[in-house]
């Protein structure tokens, strides 16, 4: 209950300083949405009993040897001195945020927060180790091949572990490891997790070997009428005990994991993607968001994710993301940074999106907590801190319950994104200014003081990016998009592109790292196209009288 | 209390979209300009839009104003953002019909006038969204008739 404790009272001071007293029920409430689908898996994960991991070595001999004397197995029998082990079954403590992002960038690793050999009573999207202190990294589990060297992290193994992997050019050898990891299951209590329904007339009535493929889907709202789209290069992993695959989606969401079952699988959409950036959930600070979608049949599981699910804002994150990656290419300004973290909470209030890039220019904890506080004061606790630590994320979203407008997020992801592609151009030293402007200030000031033209500049280019992807996306500029908004009137760039054919990349060029006021930003335009100097007056004229 | 008043990307409290709408049968253009359009100056917005017709903010490209509280959009919007339009100018068939010059405040309703906060309306659609409309009806036509 520790870790409730902890969680409640986080929520408890998001609900004072958010939402000013209102009463928030449960820290992962689902907003129902006109289309009821699935919400397993929404909240803490909860375990039952433990179970006997048939994939064991000590369990993988014992079934060998009951099979061993079956005189139909003969011919097909494998030596015994091969069922030696192919994995180990481990858990790694890291002791802080700098161990956690070791072991989360290490790509051979698929980290678990939860035991792998547990009964799972209830999915979630999130676990905390009861025996760890809530604001420390939590146990992390997963299965490493044998000889895995391991790096300098507290860790243990807790099984030694064999796999049958099922690829011998024999098929009777094959069949007979089916037969093998069958007899494993049945021993070990786990008889239910094979699909009965699924047997194929094999020699030994053996349950089919089966790549779980299928596809996974997000409804977009801000299409008419309203369609599924999928989501795009996503992480879905599968696995029954520790026999662990994965598989990316592709653009229409369609996955094929690179591990065949002849077992019923657990699901998860891991929201890391192809492009090497990750979405981390509420809670979850100690890896991706998760989104588990339960135990199914091994063929694959395809899943429609609606607005009434915590997944749905994740995965329309996710697929913004994605997409703005793609206008970047045809626009010809550069991508974000590859491994850009984007931290999404759902709070109670307005949205809000930021891009301190905190991991890129290793802001200290410190600076990134002041100028979070500024949008979001109850993060203000060394709980929250601890905890943020861990993801130090690059990109902020954070986005009220209420809504669940995909253009919203579109707009708000491209327009964050499209602040870290000027990151890519103007560098740490430029960024840590911008952000200790916004902190100084508790916003953007009024344009006069020391750094202010440091945000104008960049705000400039945001909201203009951001809407201008939106209106390539799904035509029109948004009304969230204001000419005059604030002191840098962004409609000054918008003008640039619709009245006098600027491109976006050529009002990017502009964006160099000594372009820091307003008036620089203009002397810069004209320097780069003197062709244009009456326009780029003219519209400064009217933007900035 | 969602500390955001000025800060981060903010998603505001209330958008309003702004509207122009011809409530006329003609085909008419409308130009906003500043420096009372004189003749080295390029109206900030040049639209036509035909009989019956409303421009959104898009296509008029006078796009949004976002607030935080429930404030007279209108007023704020010549305050903050079209403090140096001056002139509007309506044209039927190129022949000038109507003129608005600044500056903008608040006028009886009986007098319409694109510098009239009054002759705008402004209604919510939703509880965030909201428009701000300007209209031109026939009766604005009659000049130089």
């Amino acid at each position: 209950m520790k870790q409730l404790k902890f969680m409640l009272i986080g929520v408890l001071a998001i609900i004072i300083f958010v939402t000013g007293c209102k009463k928030e029920d449960d820290p992962t409430n689902i907003q129902q949405g006109n289309v009821t689908n699935v919400q397993q898996g929404e909240g803490f994960i909860k375990l039952g009993k433990k179970l006997d991991n048939p994939y064991s070595l000590k369990n993988m001999r014992k079934a060998y040897s009951n099979l061993k004397n079956d005189s139909q197995l003969k011919s097909a029998m494998i030596d015994e001195d091969s069922i030696t082990a192919t994995h180990l079954y481990v858990r790694f403590l890291p002791k802080d945020s700098i161990e956690n992002n070791i072991l989360i960038k290490d790509t051979t690793l698929e980290l678990f927060v939860y035991p792998l050999d547990y009964e799972i009573t209830e999915t979630g999207t999130y676990y905390h180790d009861p025996a760890i202190p809530d604001d420390q990294p939590t146990w992390l589990y997963t299965a490493v091949p044998y000889g895995y060297v391991f790096p300098n992290i507290q860790y243990e193994i807790l099984d030694e572990c064999y796999i049958p992997q099922g690829n011998s050019s024999l098929k009777s050898t094959n069949e007979f490891l089916g037969v093998l990891e069958v007899e494993a299951f049945r021993i070990t209590g786990n008889e239910n997790q094979i699909e009965e329904n699924n047997l194929k007339s094999t020699k030994w009535g053996l349950p089919s070997l089966e790549r779980p493929t299928g596809r996974v889907q997000v409804i977009n709202n801000a299409r008419t009428p309203n369609v599924l789209q999928g989501i795009r290069g996503v992480k879905v992993r599968t696995h029954n005990f520790v026999k662990i695959g994965i598989g990316w989606t592709d653009n229409n969401g369609n996955y094929s994991v690179n591990e065949r079952y002849r077992t019923n699988v657990n699901y998860n959409i891991v929201f890391e993607n192809s492009d090497g950036f990750k979405i981390w959930g509420n809670w979850a600070f100690f890896s991706p968001a998760i989104y588990d979608f339960g135990w199914h049949s091994k063929n694959g599981r395809n899943i429609d994710i609606y607005t009434n699910s915590v997944a749905w804002l994740w995965s329309t994150i996710n697929n913004a993301a994605y997409d703005y990656n793609r206008k970047c290419d045809a626009l010809n300004i550069p991508r974000p940074p590859s491994d850009l973290r984007i931290w999404n909470m759902r709070v109670r209030g307005s949205w809000a999106g930021s891009a301190p890039m905190a991991r890129h220019i290793a802001l200290d904890i410190n600076s990134l907590m002041d100028f979070l506080v500024i949008a979001y004061a109850a993060v203000k606790s060394q709980g929250w801190t601890i905890a943020i630590s861990l993801c130090m994320p690059d990109v902020f979203i954070l986005h009220n319950d209420s809504e669940t407008d995909s253009r919203t997020v579109y707009e708000t992801v491209y327009h964050e994104l499209g602040h870290a592609s000027h990151y890519q151009q103007v560098g740490k030293a430029y960024w840590l200014k911008y952000i200790g402007h916004i902190v100084a200030n508790r916003g953007y000031g009024n344009g006069n003081e020391n750094w202010a033209g440091y945000a104008g500049v960049g705000e400039i280019w945001g909201n203009f990016i951001g809407a201008d992807c939106g209106r390539h996306e799904y035509g029109g500029i948004h009304s969230s998009f204001d000419y005059n908004e604030d002191w840098y009137n962004p409609g000054f760039f918008m003008d640039l592109h619709d009245i006098n054919s600027f491109t976006e990349r050529e009002l990017y060029n502009c964006l160099q790292s000594d372009i820091n006021t307003i008036n620089k930003l203009r002397d810069e335009l004209i320097r780069r196209y003197p062709a244009d100097t009456a326009a780029i007056n003219t519209q400064f004229g009217i933007y900035f009288p | 209390m969602l500390i955001l008043n000025s800060c981060w990307e903010k998603k505001y409290d209330y958008v309003y979209d702004i509207w122009l709408e011809n409530a006329t049968n003609d085909t008419i253009t409308v130009l906003i300009g500043m420096e009372k359009l004189n003749i080295d100056s390029s109206p900030y917005r040049t639209l036509t839009f035909n009989p019956y017709d409303t421009l959104n903010g898009n296509k008029s490209a006078l796009g949004g104003l976002k607030v935080n509280e429930e404030i007279n959009v209108v007023q704020y919007r010549f305050q903050k953002g079209w403090e140096n339009i001056d002139t509007v100018l309506v044209y039927r068939n190129d022949t000038l019909k109507c003129i608005w010059t600044a500056p903008a405040s608040s006028k009886p309703d009986s007098v319409h006038d694109f510098f009239n906060y009054n002759s705008w309306k402004t209604w919510m659609i939703d509880k965030r969204n909201g428009v701000m409309m300007f209209t031109v009806y026939p009766d604005d036509l009659k000049l130089n008739n």
